[in-house]
């Protein structure tokens, strides 16, 4: 015996369609519908197509522009606009691996320096150099296999150069400020990178006129990192960060590096975003 | 400069460090398709990368659609009413064919969401890659990346199209197929594109460039351009040794271009001929004919 | 990629869309919407939400069509994600009233003849004990048995408590083994 040996008729259809049927019988045609393809193509005439037309409008609408990354929901949430928090979301050093990758090297550091109060130097180390490579990373052709078709459209590029910078400096300063309360030391060494992490991601834009980003980010970072084991290496003081000459050096630096940057940022803008 | 001129470049120069890229370059292009035929290295993509406002000419005056690209003002007027396809245009891997699309239509400040939307569904149907919306750039075929660059360069509707070896990695089919759609694009608007494909040249320009060290060796319609090579195209049934250049054609007919001997079968000559005549037989503009040899 | 079209089977087009095809999935929907529609409209009064439930439906098809094995029939799996995602739509928003219940009992002895040849095919009176049931009853049976749903889906599309649907659901099951058996 088969299953299709009954089918529904137009007129029953129509009536099932219309809610006209008992429950029980209901349920017996909606058995039948999930295996017969000829019944249930009876039902197309119960549903207008202009209803049909506009459901599928909004799915190609979702399928298609998916879109709405957590970032981008954030970002959103913050007051950004739709558009603008389309191009910091695409930003490659925001997607997925950065920010996890940035979160778990400070996490490790910080867990470190729960454990043992020299591997501080390590935090200090790494909360400043984070943001600044984050930075670099976003910009100039490596970052942006479309980087030709870009510096050919209209849209600002100090705009863009600006949001992109606050959000990956956001990225990185975000969980290296929730740690910083819990770091051993008094709370303003526990504070000691924002200094030199600003000075860094200022100073790699302001780098950035005359050199690649990669270069000017890199060259700091070495600069950084050398202070810091020195200070680790040569006084023993994991906190040598904190120290007053750096703290001091570091902010000399930011507002050098801010001087600069506001001076060029035209110049800045329109090179990051072109190749030669 | 007549109101519709869309561009007007005199005396286009280009350096890198020591060598010359563009030396003194003209063009004036108008509404319809201008072709760039040239050997590789001729400077047409230099040209064309000053023409989309991402390079800046060291000298020469350029007015693009009436402005100035080096005043920043103009510049971001022009770039409003610009679509350009760059030679190796490149896309996130990660991003959808969507995506992708969605990402340079927020820079052309496309900002309303769904009308954007709306418009990259519209350009990418337009280059018939409707189906692969939802796909992965990494996903995509050559010929498809390359259609996806076109779809980009088409949001908007803008009024210039630079477009760089838009045919480079597209099958035959598709290459016809392209043709056909970048002739569409030329009503009522400026296309300039750069080819090494005296075939694309003949099927959809309407006014054809050829350029070599920099220069524009001949500006003017395909017929013209054709012209220059009458008189001066024949077959025989031997390698002529005395041609300029000369292929194989068949068993016993070989296609020569140069001064005819006396009593030479005379042919129809081609865009072919008289791009070689015009920059010499060593510099091969097609690799169509891989059994052209010099003579 | 393999040209879909109307001729394709369900299961070509699931292969399809799960590898990327938009055109599918249209092809898909266009065969589905419609009885989709109606049999949720039973279910849900308000057409905006039997709307959204669609896409939600069509969308949940897209992404996880990779996931369907090729076992059993592609409508049935259609259906199994549109009753989810109409539980998930009243879970946000939970429904007025649930607008099942008896249309016009006086006819069901008109169409219990109707009812045993196609429940009877598969199984057995299962008709004449679903209508012998309270209507109460037979709403829980629906939900849980034939629409798949676990009793805390069920309850919220029933907009009962989940105890509730439990108690109702052992009773049910009483009167229907005393029915059949």
């Amino acid at each position: 015996m088969t299953n299709e040996v009954w089918h529904l008729d137009g007129e029953l259809a129509g009536r099932y369609a219309d809610g006209r049927v008992t429950s029980v019988l209901a349920t017996s045609v909606e058995q039948h519908l999930l295996r017969c393809e000829t019944c249930r193509r009876l039902m197309q005439p119960s549903v207008r197509t202009d209803r049909l037309d506009h459901i599928w409008d909004e799915i190609v609408e979702r399928v298609e522009a998916p879109g709405t990354s957590l970032l981008e929901r954030l970002l959103h949430w913050c007051g950004v606009d739709e558009a603008t928090a389309r191009l910091v979301a695409v930003t490659p050093s925001l997607r997925g691996a950065w920010l996890t990758g940035t979160t778990v090297v400070l996490l490790l550091a910080f867990l470190a320096a729960q454990t043992a109060p020299q591997a501080m130097s390590a935090f200090l180390l790494l909360a400043p150099v984070l943001p600044a490579a984050g930075v670099a990373l976003s910009f100039g052709p490596a970052s942006d296999p479309a980087h030709e078709i870009v510096a050919s459209t209209p849209h600002s590029a100090v705009h863009l150069l600006a949001v992109r910078t606050a959000v990956v400096v956001s990225s990185s300063f975000v969980p290296a400020a929730l740690a910083s309360p819990f770091l051993p030391g008094s709370a303003w060494a526990a504070m000691a990178w924002l200094a030199p992490a600003l000075a860094m991601t200022v100073g790699t834009l302001a780098l950035s006129t005359r050199l690649a980003p990669h270069v000017a980010a890199s060259g700091l970072t070495i600069l950084w990192a050398s202070v810091v084991v020195q200070g680790f290496v040569r006084h023993h003081d994991p906190f040598f960060a904190a120290t007053p000459s750096v703290q001091l050096a570091s902010v000399a630096a930011l507002v050098v590096s801010a001087a600069v940057l506001l001076v060029q940022r035209r110049d800045l803008a329109e090179v990051l975003r072109r190749v030669s | 400069m007549t109101p519709n001129t869309t561009i007007r470049a005199e005396g286009i120069v280009k350096t890198y460090g020591r060598q010359r890229a563009l030396d003194g370059f003209e063009l004036d292009a108008t509404t319809g398709v201008t072709g760039l035929l040239g050997p590789n290295g001729a400077g047409k993509t230099t040209l064309l990368r000053i023409l989309a406002t991402v390079l800046a000419a060291d000298e020469g005056s350029l007015r693009i659609l009436d402005r100035d690209p080096l005043e920043p003002d103009d510049r971001r007027h022009i770039r409003r009413r610009l679509g350009y396809l760059p030679q190796d245009a490149g896309f996130h891997r990660g991003f959808t064919a969507f995506e992708a699309v969605d990402y340079v239509a927020v820079l052309k400040e496309h900002t309303e969401a769904r009308a954007r939307h709306d418009e990259v569904r519209r350009v990418l149907d337009l280059v018939g890659l409707s189906d692969v919306a939802g796909k992965k750039v990494r996903a995509l075929s050559g010929g498809m990346r390359q259609r996806l660059g076109l779809a980009q360069a088409l949001l908007g509707r803008p009024e210039l199209l630079i477009l760089d070896e838009p045919t480079v990695g597209l099958d035959p089919e598709q290459r016809m197929r392209f043709r056909d759609l970048v002739s569409e694009a030329g009503h009522g608007r400026t296309v300039i594109l750069s080819t090494h494909q005296t075939e694309d040249v003949a099927a959809v320009c309407s006014q054809v460039v050829v350029v070599h060290h920099g220069r524009a060796l001949f500006t003017g319609g395909v017929a013209e351009l054709v012209e220059l090579a009458a008189g001066r195209v024949w077959v025989d049934s031997d390698r002529d040794p005395r041609a300029l250049a000369g292929w194989r054609l068949g068993a016993h007919r070989y296609h020569h271009i140069g001064d005819p001997p006396a009593g030479a079968e005379l042919v129809e000559p081609g865009v072919e001929d008289a791009y070689l005549l015009l920059v010499g037989p060593h510099v091969a503009p097609s690799d169509a004919n891989e059994e052209r040899d010099a003579a | 990629m393999l040209d879909m079209d109307e001729s394709s089977t369900d299961g070509e087009l699931l292969a399809a869309v799960a590898d990327g095809s938009a055109v599918a999935l249209e092809v898909l929907y266009r065969r589905h919407a419609s009885w989709l529609v109606v049999r949720l409209a039973r279910r849900c009064a308000d057409p905006a939400v039997v709307d959204e439930v669609i896409q939600d439906t069509f969308v949940s098809v897209w992404k996880s069509a990779g996931r369907y094995t090729g076992q059993g029939d592609v409508a049935a799996w259609v259906w199994a994600i549109a009753i989810h995602r109409l539980v998930d739509a009243f879970r946000r928003r939970p429904p007025a009233a649930y607008p099942l219940d008896e249309f016009a009992p006086q006819l069901t002895t008109l169409e219990s003849a109707e009812d045993r040849v196609l429940l009877g095919i598969e199984h057995g009176d299962l008709a004449g004990a679903l209508g012998r049931l309270s209507p109460e009853l037979r709403t829980v049976v629906q939900a849980t048995v034939l629409d798949g749903l676990t009793t805390r889906e069920a309850a919220r599309l029933l907009g009962l408590p989940a105890g509730t649907v439990k108690t109702r659901m052992m009773r049910a099951r009483r009167a229907l083994r005393k029915e059949l058996a």
